[in-house]
């Protein structure tokens, strides 16, 4: 998956979002494809001090995930 | 305890028995269910004014009556505090949390949404799943 497709694959599952918000997939989604879309972002996300705060990117996205997990503790996450 | 009256005993049934069990007091059933820490009535009656004048910013204030005033915003924000759940509470040192804070920085809920991407002509628009799918295959 390209650039382009990832992209495309993100704002695909915003709207999915979007139009149900109480599911919990498309949030997951949005998250992985987030991060998906940047290795770099993600590699300082995961070696970012936590005494920190979060830059509001990364801080966007990190809330997906946790906003996912809210809605459905058990969402497939693989 | 259930026994009859006896001598030198006129009211046998309104006294307490010494035996080894904490004497009972007679309990109003209209006291049942009350607040352990109730208002005085002073502060009631300002609430009450607070919440229900209509007009109280309209008028201009004179005298005392900006001391009064004073007084009245000050009850009610204690009374507001003290009423303040434990869910309210724990949401507040939540935001404070930056990984779990679900606030969106201003910056970027300005934003406009990004655009629709295209979908296969027989798939509904307005049906999440069909987002999800196309985004699942890309």
């Amino acid at each position: 998956m390209n650039d382009r497709h990832q992209v495309d694959a993100e704002r695909a599952f915003y709207w999915s979002s979007r139009l149900e918000p109480r599911r919990a997939e498309p949030l997951f989604a949005r998250w992985a494809a987030a991060w998906a879309r940047d290795a770099d972002r993600f590699g300082r996300y995961v070696e970012w001090d936590p005494k920190k705060p979060l830059p509001p990117e990364m801080l966007q996205i990190d809330s997906l995930r946790y906003r996912a997990l809210l809605r459905n503790p058990l969402v497939f996450q693989v | 305890m259930f026994r009859t009256e006896q001598h030198r005993e006129p009211c046998a049934g309104r006294r307490a028995q010494e035996v080894d069990v904490a004497a009972t007091a007679a309990i109003d059933a209209g006291v049942i269910g009350e607040e352990t820490e109730t208002l005085a009535g002073n502060q009631v009656r300002r609430i009450a004014e607070y919440d229900f004048h209509p007009g109280r910013t309209c008028a201009p204030l004179r005298g005392g009556a900006h001391a009064r005033q004073r007084q009245r915003h000050e009850d009610v924000r204690t009374y507001h505090e003290s009423k303040r759940t434990g869910r309210e509470r724990f949401s507040q040192r939540d935001d404070a949390c930056p990984r779990r804070s679900l606030a969106t920085p201003p910056a970027r809920a300005q934003e406009r949404p990004p655009r629709r991407p295209p979908l296969p002509a027989a798939a509904d628009t307005n049906d999440w799943e069909a987002y999800y799918d196309a985004g699942v295959e890309l």
